[in-house]
């Protein structure tokens, strides 16, 4: 069992000191992702599902953010937060590899997609340029992309932004990572082509065996892709399962919420559900529980101590005081 | 990029035009006309009246525009008045001064403004970054005759490791390291007046162009911090670089101009100052000409240098 | 109801912006320092006995002492005298090129954004032409053509140096021109000089502020340059830059530093400070900028 876990996440805590105060963008976060799963981590914007990502990476810090003492991030058993930078880059993009939301912005402008290609797969594969130049045309065939000898010689804005995502894909997979932490893959795309890459996603994970951590806002796209799901709200865990439990019995009121506003074809309703509320300012420490403003199970308890991440008897985990007495139960037996 | 190149120099031909009949209604509001040299004192008011006509003088001005374009063209731009030899010669002989110079100077303010753009970027608060801020404060803020008149005083007459000034210490022996001697101080200060704006160009370009997502990509997939700034990041930076670059050329001129003068530099602008004192109008428009010729030539160039450095305007 | 909210949005800008400039150190110095330095140039020959033209017989070239506060010139005249004077001169020949620069750019500039098509197309080439032009050059010939004097510097700055004003109006208003209050202005039939200066110009101002500073130092120094070269404002009449004229002599140079030091260290801290303030005012009006 242990065996089977690529990457563990324990702990992990990032905030941003910025000049109005700290922000914890991130607030102690523990998940596993096993191999060739794909957890689906899910929140609305601003909730520190990418700022967990580019903490796996160590990039944060390039960012002005800082992974704070006692976070932990394991790669098949070894710790990545302490590797120094030169380990890191060995780390990125060779055993996990990252795609980012806007194909449009994420590939250098000025440089051929040929050259972007080559340059990551020489960089992690230590073959020659020529080697290195076939492969990149083959993972182009592999995403779909048409007449991939001649397409390579092109500059992105050539490309359509469905075509660049491709790219991207083909780019992060070129050096078959086991981890690819894809960051709302498919937000800025058209909905047709949204699919297409998503059943791309799918074809590819198989083919390499990669796991992937699936950022992203949408619950349609985590229903049809992810394995484990994992809710996130204002930097904290509320809700950890298998799709099966998060969505047949979701246990957190957020999460009941955010299902509830998922549009329905099967429904004639008046009116969208939505969650009353905004995300609470991060800058201000949070007592208890962060979800507690916007909740319709809000007691007082609520305000004064925060929830623990609860083990559930199904083996699901919720950050909730309305599940302590069944979570004690599980615990006894 | 032949299309980009075609459409850059169709947008050069009103340009063009636009510059030489400027030109040309100034040289027809400087005093005396292309014939005062040629009356000698024998001549009847009826010679000279022919001379007019002969010099086509008595045509209406737009004939008169077309036919110094067409002289223009044919590189003759009349005699001087103060040497009597023509105007492309005595300019002839300045242009390689004012070229090295120039050169120069525009390639140690591109050098320092890149590398101190980069470093203020790269290392916030580090001592690149203040040598970067002070270096732009005073290409900025202090005269480049003022910072000239410091630099003689301090490096040609306390510390005596530079000549005041000129081009050679014997200009019959064409020594290169003498003239590299005396070209050092004029380029340096030229430079420092230009590369205060490539610093900050570069710094703030630099600092937007990190925050892009295809720099994050390129960390993402494991480049080594330095390959992420020196080749995906300060390529896309170059840009707002070069075309600042290709602003600041008409600034060049009028520096040299200051610079030649104060080091006695003998190229065409201290032609130019000299050529003013002696009313010398012929060479005053011929040097106007050349310049703002060599202007367009040189905006042409950074064009071209910006189309190599981004495929976007390219295709 | 509406056109209260729009001043009190306008006000709070304003107010902001201002709070923003005096925590900015660097440029409140600066004004402070150019404020004291204009009260200086304009108060001092009043309230003192200043004498910057008589050539003082047997006094040629004379170090500073208690008569001549910073010594003489090489014709006897007072530097003391001379620096006030000439503050007086260089520090109106920016003000009044800059203000000659933008009366003529910002005009063209609103003309080339709000009409678009052949007018914009006219101005923006001749802005091009302008801007490859070699400034200095064309100052150079039309000042040898006009005759050299202070009305003649001014003119010749300001007549180059409209381009920056004009393509900042330009891009403002392209962008403000969009604007529902313009366009609310248009519906409700203001003509078209009504909606450029009422409603078009304030709400693009901001940007031309900082413009007009950075101008002013500009032709502060290139005024210093044309006198230099002996083509700016001809003795006897002061300015910085004539005065540093006199230094192009080796001997002065290295042993009368007295004649060049001030005026070319006064110079410096002028056309600084006017940059500081330009900086100040720029990061104040920026949005995005928190101080």
């Amino acid at each position: 069992m242990e065996d089977n876990v690529l990457l563990q996440v324990s702990h992990l805590r990032t905030q941003f000191e910025t000049k109005e105060g700290i922000i914890p963008a991130v607030d102690d976060i523990s998940f596993t992702v096993e191999r060739g799963q794909v957890l689906g981590i899910v929140g609305e914007s601003g909730c520190g599902k990418s700022v967990t990502s580019m903490s796996i990476l160590k990039l944060i810090e390039k960012y002005n953010g800082r992974i704070l003492a006692g976070s932990s991030v394991k790669l098949e058993g070894r710790e990545l937060l302490g590797l120094s930078e030169a380990e890191m880059c060995n780390i990125r993009g060779r055993e996990i590899a990252m795609i980012f939301q806007d194909p449009m912005t994420s590939l250098n402008p000025v440089f051929t997609i040929e050259r972007q290609m080559v340059e990551t797969i020489v960089r992690h594969k230590k073959i020659g340029r020529k080697a290195a130049h076939s492969t990149a045309v083959e993972w182009l065939a592999k995403v779909g992309i048409p007449e991939p000898e001649k397409r390579i010689k092109e500059y992105p804005h050539q490309l359509s932004g469905g075509m660049r995502q491709r790219v991207i894909i083909a780019i992060a997979l070129s050096c078959d990572p086991k981890l690819l932490i894809a960051d709302e893959p498919t937000t800025a795309l058209d909905v047709t082509i949204q699919a297409q890459i998503l059943d791309l996603l799918r074809k590819l994970k198989d083919e390499v065996n990669a796991a992937i951590i699936l950022i992203t806002h949408d619950m349609g796209v985590v229903a049809e892709m992810a394995d484990h799901i994992l809710v996130m709200y204002a930097g904290r865990a509320l809700e950890y399962g298998t799709k099966q439990q998060i969505f047949r019995n979701p246990r957190h009121p957020y999460t009941k919420g955010l299902l509830a506003s998922i549009p329905r074809m099967d429904r004639q309703e008046e009116r969208l559900f939505s969650i009353e509320g905004n995300v609470p300012n991060l800058l201000k420490p949070v007592e208890g529980c962060v979800f507690r403003e916007r909740c319709g199970y809000a007691r007082e308890a609520c305000g004064s101590c925060r929830p623990e991440l609860l083990s559930l008897p199904d083996e699901s985990r919720v950050s909730c005081l309305l599940y302590e007495k069944e979570a004690k139960e599980s615990a006894h037996e | 990029m032949k299309k980009f190149l075609l459409k850059r120099i169709l947008i050069m031909i009103p340009v063009f035009f636009g510059m030489t009949i400027l030109i040309f209604v100034l040289s027809n509001l400087t005093p005396g006309s292309p014939v005062d040299a040629m009356i000698t004192a024998d001549m009847t008011p009826a010679d000279i009246e022919a001379l007019y006509v002969r010099m086509g003088l008595d045509q209406p001005l737009h004939i008169q525009y077309l036919r110094w374009l067409g002289r223009l063209f044919q590189g003759s731009l009349g005699y001087s008045f103060r040497t009597g030899t023509a105007v492309t010669g005595v300019i002839g002989e300045r242009v390689g001064p004012t070229l090295l110079l120039t050169g120069t100077a525009l390639a140690l303010a591109i050098a320092a403004g890149v590398l101190f753009g980069v470093a203020a970027a790269c290392k916030p608060y580090s001592v690149w970054d203040y040598m970067a801020s002070g270096l732009s404060f005073i290409g900025a803020g202090v005269p480049t005759f003022f910072l000239a008149l410091v630099f003689i005083y301090c490096f040609a007459v306390k510390l005596q490791w530079l000549p005041t000034g000129g081009m050679y210490a014997n200009a019959s022996t064409k020594d290169w390291m003498d003239v590299a001697k005396h070209l050092l101080m004029p380029a340096v200060l030229l430079g420092i007046s230009m590369t205060g704006g490539y610093i900050r160009q570069t710094r703030s370009s630099m600092l937007e162009v990190m925050g892009e997502e295809y720099v994050k990509m390129a960390r993402a997939k494991g480049m080594r911090e330095k390959v992420v700034l020196y080749s995906h990041a300060l390529r896309n930076a170059m840009l707002p670089v070069a075309t600042q670059i290709g602003m600041s050329v008409p600034f060049l001129v009028g520096g040299a101009v200051v610079t030649e003068q104060v080091f006695g530099w003998p190229g065409m602008g201290s032609l130019m100052v000299l050529s003013i004192t002696y009313r010398d109008y012929p060479v005053i428009m011929g040097v106007t000409v050349y310049t703002t010729c060599a202007v367009m030539v040189v905006n042409l160039l950074m064009d071209i240098i910006y189309a190599l450095l981004d495929p976007r305007v390219r295709n | 109801m509406d056109k209260i909210k729009k001043e009190n949005v306008q006000n709070s800008f304003w107010r902001n912006t201002v709070q923003k400039f005096m925590k900015h150190r660097v440029a409140m110095f600066s004004l402070l320092f150019l404020t004291v330095e204009i009260l200086a140039v304009i108060l001092l020959p009043l309230l003192m006995d200043l004498d910057p033209y008589t050539t003082n017989a047997g006094c040629f070239s004379m170090a500073p002492d208690e008569r001549f506060l910073l010594g003489t010139d090489d014709v006897g005249r007072d530097v003391f005298s001379r620096l006030v004077y000439g503050g007086r001169v260089s520090i109106m020949v920016g003000f009044v090129s800059a203000l000659l620069s933008a009366v003529i750019g910002i005009p063209l500039g609103l003309l080339a954004g709000y009409y678009g098509g052949v007018i914009r197309m006219v101005i923006m080439r001749l802005v091009d032409i302008f801007m490859s032009f070699p400034a200095m050059i064309i100052q150079l010939v039309l000042v040898t053509v006009l005759g050299a004097s202070a009305a003649s510097v001014m003119l010749v700055i300001g007549l180059l140096g409209w381009t920056g004003f004009a393509r900042l109006t330009y891009s403002k208003v392209i962008s403000v021109k969009e604007q529902e209050y313009v366009e609310a202005a248009r519906a409700s039939g203001a003509t078209n000089l009504r909606q450029m200066f009422q409603y078009i110009l304030p709400n693009s101002l901001a940007p031309l502020f900082v413009q007009f500073s950075f101008s002013v130092a500009s032709a502060i120094l290139q005024e210093s340059g044309l006198s230099f070269l002996g083509l700016g404002v001809p003795v006897p009449t002061a300015s910085w830059g004539n005065m540093i004229y006199s230094a192009q002599s080796l001997s002065t140079l290295v042993y009368r530093p007295w004649m060049w030091v001030p005026a070319g260290t006064i110079l410096v801290a002028t056309v600084l400070s006017i940059n500081f303030i330009g900086d100040g005012l720029r990061d104040a009006l920026d949005p995005k900028m928190k101080l």
